[in-house]
């Protein structure tokens, strides 16, 4: 069974439709790439996905129940985390503390045993604690821990991102763009890094990526879109020799 | 790359045995503030402390919306006097005096849950909005709840035939309200506040705040975290109430107009976004302030008016010599020569003083200024010498600096000696000593001491660029005509004292002065230069 | 409460539409800064207090009364009023808020609630408050009564009426026709790309605080000359806030609709006091204001997308 389908997603802003008829699943251990020229309407399908905004006329299924219209917070408990296209860390909050709150979401206990600092607040704000410091570790970032995330290089600034991403313990992973802004070193080591995560974690992660080389190289599965319309959906090979997808990226002016 | 380490605000106390002495610290404050402090001071000191408290309680319930959660909400007197009128209704109609302890236990519960459905009244539809909409969404709900009481007084507008007094107000409200209640509250409000930000809950309205649409996609329920940090605030502001009314005795509807919803925020906007310490602090050295101000003779409204131009001159000349070619240094030496020109007047209206045969006071105040203003005018040619500072400004600044410390003691001694009451007199002297401390100590070591001094010396220099300026004015007829026999009861301008501060603070330093900073050990130990320990983490 | 008097709806009504044509002024003001700099100017009906005391002052000292035309009188307070509150307006625009362009919004809102109050008690200091001056009977020329089909109208209410269309037909022609009001149409629909398309976005900002703050300034002259309201230094922060309501009424940033706004305001507070519920009638305007936050956000002539 498929992790997420959407099925003839479509969402329109007044005139411009952003996404179109746009219908793609992903399974279990997928990693999928989104890619498409700019304006394509792949931070809007992300958008779709999370909640963000509420698909015009279509459905998104995730687990085998539909999400439309649930607010994204439902959603990201269900186990869908994002990042953003444009970085939106807490930016004064540490690095540490961004994490943190990434697991918020999985505690258990009550406002009033926080407001009381009761024993269990205690415990549950530890664990996390410990478990966002393993994260930051796994992304090579313990050196900041107590920085304020704002301060740091826009691409750790990135991986700090993701790691908060994961640190709700996502079944379904979505990077807007993770690699943008990225020399081209820095793309490498996060490339090997989300292959890994998929790899040894068995993370299923939708992908969007502007440049179409580093996609291919990771991606098993990809769907293009262009003007809100998928255009081409296949293995990295079927995408490469499209005649649509071709013409969609070399028509685009950059 | 000069990064800022963020302490995690967040680490619990984890000792329960700290936890437990905290307890029994609260109640040994609470029970000496009531058997040895209070007995001592007179009637108004008492009300003194209970009122700043209050405010604190106040600032720090409102920052728990505006500066944690990062809600701006301007309606926050309407909770406040919620609390104040349905805790000060029930006990006027059904008050027993068998058990007053109780009672006013019970009242406290009363107010605040009172308040708590006000504010979700308010919140539920209002948090929708965002921004500058919900600032006065929240400002016309607070107004309306205001006017819907002023307007039940048993007659026809009323609901039911309600009395609340109307415009006049609840009177004879029983006085139940002990300073020890007062004290528990506050420490109560801040301890949930600081609990709440121990834990990862905390981090969640701190996510709000920060980005709600990365706080939702990282699954915190930003519509329900708003509503709960309104509502909490809310009913911590109807808990204050209720120890209002039962401490007034009498309360009007005006005192819980628009204008006590901004004093709030002054303090809030003021102390620090988001600090829980700058809250309190602000809330109870602006209430005592505001008290102090009463108290203050009349001033001449050109004197005043003389004070204000000279200000914005200063500010001005500041602003543009460190435009000009003579930099920050010209800048600096600019305001250390204004600085000293102060001290010399001191030194001189010290001699005058100091000759006064009729008045043991006045001499020794005399002699003080005397011996202060020369000390200090020493004090800048020894840092002249020594080079204590990259610049010739800096080293004049130092020495202000230094002499600014000196007369911050001795003002202090002095000022002892006056009629003011004990309450002000004892936070005038620590806010001063804390001001002094924390420019001179605070992290950036050697530069605190010249910071002090600018700010020494801007004061100075104020002093000094009045006079010819109070005389310019007095020089334009239709100002002289105006104003020649108007004073001034610095009471009446405590809001537009307040209001300029508000603004100078949002130019300067739109966080506040502690912006996000709380007190916390760590914190005094880095402002005292020792090395912060990095947080242990038990993994 | 009392039964309704139906003979005294068509003089309510009248009441109502010369209150809402300085509300209206006022709302002008509102809308036009909302317009370019998204800002609530909170102190924008404490500029509108300052236009009444400027009115006062012409009238009661920097002139002659008995020795003038009283119609060159009027004449001079309305421009006195209007040019003092354009450049008053124009401070406060280059000392507390240029300086926060770039800060967050919610700073700069906090800064005008910070020049309101700084006005109102600040004022003290300057203004004759005690007891509260009022300046109709002594400058208002227009006092006959007229009567336009059983309904008494001062003269005055026809003045302030004219006046003010005439002033909204300027700002109207201003805006629409020439080369500075469509820069500050561009800045308000999108300050960035005004920017980089070359309007110097300051000078506009500038001018859009003087023109709305010359507008408070005129609506001040008028109620103090023909309403005769007593001054204070708070005489401006109802009417203020109210002129506020009625901006977002209209749809904040919307010029028709904050004249319109304006009549709406003016016209509910006179028929709640018309029905018997004076004493809440500084409550309507906020009522107003949330239901059409909550239903409305974009204002009835706005869009009904959420603005926010
Ligand atoms: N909230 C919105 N309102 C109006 N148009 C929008 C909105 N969000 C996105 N769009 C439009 O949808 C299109 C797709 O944008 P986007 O999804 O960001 O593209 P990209 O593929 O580069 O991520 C763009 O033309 C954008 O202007
Ligand atoms: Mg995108």
């Amino acid at each position: 069974m498929s992790l997420l389908t959407l099925d003839r997603a479509t969402i329109r802003f007044g005139g411009l439709v952003a996404v179109n008829d746009v219908s793609f699943m992903i399974h279990e251990g997928d990693l999928f790439g989104l890619i498409g020229p700019n304006g394509a309407g792949k931070t809007t399908c992300f958008n779709l996905i999370t909640g963000v905004y509420k698909p015009t006329s279509g459905d998104v299924r995730f687990d085998g129940r539909s999400i439309r219209g649930l607010r994204p917070s439902a959603i990201a408990a269900l186990g869908i985390a994002r990042t953003f296209q444009n970085i939106r860390l807490f930016s004064a909050l540490s690095v540490l503390e961004n994490v943190v709150i990434g697991g918020f979401l999985r505690h258990r206990c009550t406002l009033t045993e926080a407001l009381c600092l009761l024993p269990r607040s205690i415990k549950e704000t530890d664990d996390l604690v410990v478990e966002a410091m393993k994260l930051i570790e796994s992304f090579n970032l313990t050196e900041f821990t107590n920085w304020r995330s704002s301060d740091l290089s826009y691409g750790d600034q990135r991986r700090v991102e993701i790691a908060r991403a994961l640190a709700t313990r996502p079944k379904l992973l979505l990077l807007d763009e993770p690699a943008a802004g990225m020399n081209p070193q820095e793309k490498q080591e996060l490339m090997a890094q989300i292959r890994r995560l998929r790899d040894e974690f068995g993370q299923t992660i939708l992908l969007i990526e502007h440049d179409m080389k580093v996609v291919m190289g990771i991606c098993e599965k990809i769907v293009v879109l262009d003007h809100g319309a998928e255009i081409a959906a296949g293995s990295p090979e079927e995408i490469r020799c499209d005649p649509k997808v071709i013409e969609a990226y070399l028509g685009e002016p950059v | 790359m000069a990064a800022a380490t963020v302490t995690p605000s967040f680490a619990p106390g984890r000792y329960v045995l700290v936890r437990l002495l905290s307890f029994l610290l609260v109640a040994a404050i609470a029970f000496v503030v009531e058997r040895q402090v209070v007995p001592s001071l007179n009637n108004y000191d008492a009300t003194l402390i209970v009122r700043s408290l209050l405010y604190a309680s106040l600032a720090v319930s409102l920052n728990l919306i505006n500066g944690i959660t990062g809600q701006f909400s301007v309606g926050h007197a309407a909770f406040f006097l919620v609390g104040a009128y349905v805790s000060g209704y029930v006990t006027r109609n059904y008050f027993d005096s068998q058990d007053p302890l109780l009672w006013i236990t019970g009242m406290t519960v009363v107010g605040g849950v009172a308040a708590a459905i006000a504010g979700i009244v308010v919140g539920l539809p209002s948090l929708r909005l965002r921004g500058d909409y919900l600032a006065v969404a929240t400002l016309g709900f607070g107004e309306i709840i205001r006017i819907i009481v002023q307007n039940q007084d048993g007659k026809n507008l009323s609901f039911g035939g309600l009395d609340l007094g109307g415009a006049f107000g609840l009177n004879k409200i029983d006085k139940l309200t002990h300073v020890w209640h007062v004290v528990v509250l506050f420490i109560l409000i801040v301890a949930l506040c600081r609990n709440l930000l121990k834990t990862s809950h905390g981090l969640s309205f701190l996510a709000v705040r920060e980005d709600e649409l990365a706080a939702e996609a990282t699954g915190v329920n930003t519509t329900r975290t708003k509503v709960v940090a309104f509502v909490l605030g809310a009913a911590m502001a109807g808990m204050v109430g209720t120890l209002f009314a039962h401490h007034e005795g009498f309360i009007t509807p005006v005192t819980f107009d628009m204008s006590t919803s901004f004093l709030i925020l002054t303090m809030v906007v003021i102390g620090g976004t988001g600090s829980i310490t700058g809250a309190a602090l602000a809330g109870a050295a602006l209430k005592l302030l505001e008290e102090a101000l009463r108290k203050i003779d009349q001033i001449p409204a050109i004197d005043l008016l003389g004070y204000i131009v000279s200000a914005l001159l200063v500010l001005l000349l500041v602003k543009t010599l460190r435009r000009s070619r003579f930099g920050e240094n010209g800048r600096h030496v600019f305001l250390s020569l204004l600085g000293a020109v102060a001290l010399a007047g001191a030194v001189v209206k010290g001699l005058a003083l100091s000759g006064d045969a009729d008045s043991g006071y006045v001499r020794f105040v005399g002699w003080a200024m005397l011996a202060v203003g020369s000390l200090s005018i020493l004090f800048i040619v020894v840092a002249l010498v020594r080079r204590a500072g990259a610049t010739v400004g800096e080293r004049m600044l130092t020495g202000l600096g230094w002499a600014g410390a000196l007369i911050a003691l001795v003002g202090c001694y002095v000022h002892w000696f006056t009629g003011v009451s004990v309450v002000i007199k004892v936070s005038v002297i620590a806010m001063l000593l804390a001001l002094a401390a924390f420019t001179t100590l605070s992290g950036h070591g050697r530069r605190g001491m010249p910071a002090f001094g600018a700010v020494v010396a801007l004061f100075g220099s104020l002093i000094v660029v009045k006079m010819p300026v109070t005389m310019a004015l007095h020089s334009v007829p239709f100002i002289e005509e105006n104003l020649k026999d108007t004073l001034y009861s610095p009471n009446n301008l405590r809001m537009a004292i307040f209001a300029f501060l508000l603004v100078v603070v949002m130019l300067v330093r739109p966080i506040g002065v502690l912006g996000h900073h709380e007190f916390s050990w760590d914190l005094v130990k880095r402002m005292f230069g020792m090395k912060h320990k990095q947080q242990e983490i038990a993994v | 409460m009392e039964s309704l008097d139906w003979g005294q709806l068509p003089q309510q009504l009248v009441n109502g539409l010369q209150l809402g044509a300085i509300y209206a002024l006022i709302a002008l003001g509102y809308t036009m800064v909302y317009g370019v700099l998204k800002l609530i100017n909170f102190a924008h009906g404490d500029v509108y207090m300052v236009g009444m005391y400027l009115a006062y002052y012409t009238a009661m000292q920097w002139f002659n009364r008995e020795a003038m035309n009283p119609y060159v009188l009027l004449f001079l307070m309305l421009i006195i009023s209007m040019v003092g509150c354009a450049l008053l307006g124009l401070l406060i625009e280059r000392v507390a808020y240029r300086p926060l362009r770039n800060a967050p919004r919610i700073s700069v809102l906090i800064t005008a609630i910070g020049v309101s109050l700084l006005l109102e008690h600040g004022g003290l200091l300057v203004f004759k408050t005690s007891p509260p001056p009022s300046i109709a009977q002594d400058v208002n020329v227009f006092s006959q009564t007229m009567d336009i089909f059983g309904v008494a109208v001062t003269q005055s209410r026809l003045v302030v009426f004219g006046v003010t269309v005439v002033l909204m037909f300027l700002l109207w022609y201003f805006v629409t026709q020439t080369q500075t009001g469509r820069a500050m149409r561009a800045v308000s629909h999108d300050f960035n790309t005004a920017a980089l398309m070359g309007v110097n976005v300051s000078r506009i900002i500038g001018i859009t605080f003087i023109i709305g703050s010359a507008l408070a300034g005129a609506g001040g002259m008028m109620n103090a000359t023909a309403l005769g309201t007593p001054l204070t230094t708070f005489a401006g922060l109802l009417p203020g806030v109210k002129a506020f309501v009625a901006a977002v009424l209209g749809g904040i940033g919307n010029i028709p609709g904050a004249v319109v706004g304006g009549f709406i305001m003016g016209i509910a507070e006179n028929l709640v006091v018309w029905g018997g519920l004076g004493g809440y009638k500084d409550a309507v305007a906020f009522v107003i204001l949330i239901i059409i936050l909550l239903l409305r956000p974009g204002g009835l002539f706005g869009s009904p997308v959420d603005k926010v």
